[in-house]
């Protein structure tokens, strides 16, 4: 049996190598026919990862949509028609690429492919005919992103399809308010999803911009931000939940406020806020004890309130001196950063 | 024509119900001839799926033969008299076997290396529900908390409408987060409850004396009882809370929180589509027959003549001979009178004679418990029972609602939790292909109590269905009962241990182990169908063959 695996596997290479060699005769022939296409596909439907395969087939493509633009303006051919042949080729190697992207999930060659499928589609297409294709890819997107919600490929590709539905050439206006809806729905599949958060920190910036929000607005923005994290941390092992907590955090920080979504806070606003923070946290304490992240943030918290009130007291550096040493228990991998810490505030 | 009587059937299984099933399917590549027969003229046995009309003849039979007495006895057949909602009878499918199958199962795993889950359509069963029927008390923890972040009530734990109201189980963090009845307290509580049933080892239940008590079930008893009761829920245990075995809960409760996004995001258990596990029985019996197994309905083993067991002078001296012994055979003689020889006989205990059960005095030391069952049509879709399980994931086809109000003789009190058992209500959608669009099917079953005559047990069913009706949202027009079918099933408590398989002295007629009451899959049946499946091949087969095929293929041969 063993040669019958072999033997088998030796004449798929020979049958790809043939292939190849005929391909690349037509490609110096300056061949670029239908037919060629149809050779392109089967090589790549075995190998996707010949990005020189990818490029013949773009060079066809490129020719076929040059043939139709020509036959426009010079042959009679109608508008209505030019767009609609277009539109089929587009369609047609997107609808190919489709058990291809299931098969290799990760080739980057696919993907670009994709992408520039899509582009030719906004600039040789009206608005109105090209937009339905990225909102076919955008379900698309979302489809994969239920699959592996934190694929940060697949972020990066949504990111692309939104900015692009956004954008002038596609008659876009601003997706911010949805794509804030869309995290909050994936962090409610998947509380750790660092991608959904992340993308959330850049759409509020977004969205307060855009409105022109006023301050008023900015701070209930925040308070509501607040809340939602706060009812998030009923998990307080979670990891990416304290990275937006502490993304939050930096409005209260007077060197970093003016990038954050409330860069105008008073500081005794910022002191009430943060206090706030301190109480809340502590709280946990009740219920949990061995969790490192929660002396962490507290630690942060005393920290930022004594660089808004230029010093810390006595009393509250004791404090600080007794998180560093739970730290160093529950957190021995980096014992050398909290000493290091500690060091440094002199305690 | 060949008679069955020509062959020596190598074996002759009884009963088309899943464990004999699953047996086939294990034998399916073996090789050996099979017979495999059934005294219905369905597939199923005991564990079978219905139309209307099969259900109604069902019941009627039911009455007359006592032969499935031991496992399953009918109770009641009712139709509504004032409804004519009821669809034709071919569009319903109503199973005996709506057991849940978890996605992290044993019989889950042994479909998919047997390559039997790509003729089975498994469907996601979505959310489960606890309903009480009066109104609970605050929980002690919110009672002291002020500060409330949830714009809502702000009040406790569950605030029942004096109709009853529906509370979605949390099995995942995500669900603890989303819910807006909850003090932070008690999602802190609920939180670190699954964060430690998850990464506690699964306990091993003999070395308990020196293990200390896993944290899990520490965690669940400092629980406040309102907190703790919805996750007692899940454990699909029909126990009372005050009675339950804990250690056994907590490792069901386990089992489906583990489970919970194995298969993708938002649902831990799955059915299979058109009858639970009827389906798989068929589709099991399909690959036998594929594998060559005969297959007769209608006729059952009516009576059986075991060998004699031999001294081992007698044995020596048959060896002397060339012929093959005529007393290594079991002869058999089925409903029609045709007469069988078969090297092994099994079957459950419901498949053989019932004078040969009781004359091979066959030892049953276990104590067996009752529990009532309805299946249930109902008038309305109760969409609200299946909201989708995630952003993009599988509509759900199934959701479970658990009830544990009170029974008759609790009218008032202090306990505001029941002491009778809990109903379990595992609801079907159309999407099932069980039932009319429009409609869906209810599954229900709670314990046959001994404190309560039978009509208060299947007065309970009832009462747990129509609280749950009641709490239908007002958008949805009257739901109503339309038809109900009730039984009664016998069977072992569940997670009590199985026994070993039963061999006759000849051991050439084999049982299998009693079966559970459980509602969800019981794993075990695996290890009994493994034990019998080992007996017939002997060392033919090493144990890490069982249910583990390749899929046929056309270009089996080597013709390259």
């Amino acid at each position: 049996m063993p040669n019958h695996g072999k033997s088998r596997e030796a004449k798929e290479i020979k049958r790809y190598r043939e292939l190849v060699e005929a391909f690349q005769a037509q490609v110096r022939d300056g061949d670029f026919t239908p037919e060629l296409l149809q050779k392109t596909a089967e090589i790549l439907n075995t190998n996707p990862e010949y990005y020189t395969i990818w490029n013949h087939r773009r060079r066809i493509y490129v020719n076929e949509f040059n043939s139709i633009q020509h036959q426009y303006s010079e042959c009679g051919l109608t508008a209505e028609h030019r767009d609609g042949q277009i539109l089929d080729i587009i369609q047609l190697d997107l609808q190919f690429l489709l058990p291809l992207l299931m098969q290799f999930p990760k080739c980057y060659w696919i993907w670009n492919h994709r992408i520039w499928l899509l582009d030719q589609a906004t600039s040789l297409l009206p608005a109105a005919k090209a937009r339905p294709i990225w909102e076919e890819e955008l379900r698309l997107a979302g489809k994969m992103l239920s699959r592996d919600n934190r694929n940060f490929h697949g972020w990066g590709y949504r990111r692309m399809i939104i900015n692009s539905l956004e954008s002038e050439a596609l008659n876009g206006k601003s997706m911010a308010a949805d794509e804030l809806d869309y995290t909050k729905k994936m962090i409610s599949t998947n509380l750790s999803n660092f991608s959904a958060w992340h993308n959330r920190t850049k759409l509020i910036l977004r969205i307060l911009d855009e409105k022109c929000a006023d301050d008023d607005e900015r701070k209930q923005m925040l308070d509501e931000e607040l809340a939602l994290i706060h009812k998030a941390l009923c998990d307080p092992y979670d990891q990416s939940l304290w990275f937006y907590h502490q993304n939050l955090l930096c409005a209260f920080d007077p060197d970093q406020a003016s990038e954050t979504l409330a860069p105008r806070l008073t500081s005794a606003e910022r002191l009430e806020y943060v206090f706030e923070e301190l109480e809340f946290i502590k709280e946990m304490l009740d219920d949990v004890t061995d969790c490192k992240w929660i002396y962490q943030a507290l630690i942060e918290c005393r920290l930022l309130i004594a660089k808004i009130q230029h010093g810390m007291s006595k009393q509250d550096q004791e404090e600080v001196k007794a998180w560093l040493t739970e730290l160093r228990k529950l957190d021995k991998l980096r014992d050398g950063r909290w000493v290091e810490l500690g060091q440094k505030l002199g305690i | 024509m060949e008679s069955l009587s020509d062959t020596t059937w190598d074996v002759v299984i009884a009963g088309t119900g899943i464990r004999q099933s699953l047996l086939a399917l294990a034998l399916s590549r073996s090789h050996k001839r099979i017979l495999h027969v059934d005294q219905n003229k369905y597939y199923g046995g005991t564990e079978a799926a219905f139309s209307l009309e099969e259900a109604s003849k069902w019941f009627d039979e039911s009455q007359h033969i006592s032969r499935c007495a031991l496992r399953i006895e009918a109770i009641a057949l009712w139709k509504n008299p004032h409804s004519e909602g009821l669809g034709s009878s071919r569009s319903y499918t109503l199973t005996l076997s709506p057991q849940l199958v978890y996605c992290r199962s044993a019989i889950l795993a042994a479909l998919v290396s047997s390559r039997l889950h790509t003729q089975i359509e498994f469907q996601a069963v979505g959310t489960w529900w606890i309903d009480r029927d009066r109104p609970v008390e605050v929980s002690e923890s919110n009672k002291q908390n002020n500060d409330a972040t949830d714009s809502h009530s702000g009040k406790g734990y569950a605030v029942a409408q004096p109709s009853g109201m529906l509370q979605k189980i949390p099995s995942t963090r995500e669900d603890v987060f989303a819910d807006d009845t909850l003090a932070p307290r008690d999602k802190r509580a609920l939180m670190k409850f699954l964060r430690t049933v998850i990464m506690d080892p699964i306990p091993d239940a003999e070395s308990n004396q020196d293990n200390p008590v896993p944290s899990a079930l520490t965690t669940l008893s400092a629980m406040p009882p309102l907190l703790a009761q919805p996750l007692l829920a899940l454990s699909m245990s029909y126990d009372s809370p005050g009675t339950v075995r804990t250690k056994s809960v907590v490792s069901r409760i386990r089992r489906h929180i583990q489970s919970v996004g194995m298969f993708g995001p938002g649902f831990g258990a799955v059915m299979p589509k058109y009858g639970g596990g009827a389906e798989i029985a068929q589709v099991a019996c399909r690959a036998s027959a594929v594998g060559g197994a005969v297959y007769v309905l209608g006729r059952g083993l009516a009576k059986l003549d075991e060998p004699r067991v031999q001294s081992a002078e007698a044995e020596a001296s048959a060896e002397a001979s060339a012929e093959a012994s005529v007393e290594e055979v079991v002869r058999l003689e089925l409903s029609d009178g045709e007469e069988i020889k078969a090297r092994f006989v099994v079957g459950s205990a419901e498949d053989f004679p019932t004078g040969y059960i009781e004359g091979a005095a066959w030892k049953l030391n276990i104590d067996l418990v009752k529990i009532v069952h309805s299946i249930s049509i109902v008038s309305s879709p109760l969409e609200h029972l299946f909201p989708p399980t995630a952003e993009s994931g599988p509509v759900p086809a199934g959701a479970v609602v658990v009830y544990d109000g009170p029974d008759h003789k609790t009218t008032s009190g202090d306990d505001s939790v029941s002491k009778a058992g809990p109903v379990y209500m595992v609801i079907h959608s159309s999407e099932s292909g069980e039932c009319p669009r429009g409609q869906c099917v209810i599954y229900s079953s709670t314990v046959s109590s001994s404190e309560a005559s039978e009509d208060e047990n299947v007065q309970r069913l009832d009462d747990a269905i129509a609280n749950l009706l009641a709490a239908s949202p007002l958008s949805d027009s009257k739901s109503e009962v339309l038809w109900s079918l009730k039984y009664r099933l016998r069977g072992r408590p569940i997670d009590s241990d199985a026994g070993p398989v039963m061999s006759s002295k000849s051991a050439r007629v084999m049982l299998f182990p009693v079966a559970s009451v459980d509602p969800v899959f019981d794993d075990s049946i695996l290890d009994g169908v493994k034990d019998i499946w080992k007996r017939i091949l002997g060392d033919e087969v090493e144990e890490s063959e069982f249910l583990k095929f390749v899929e046929r293929t056309e270009d089996d041969e080597e013709g390259l």
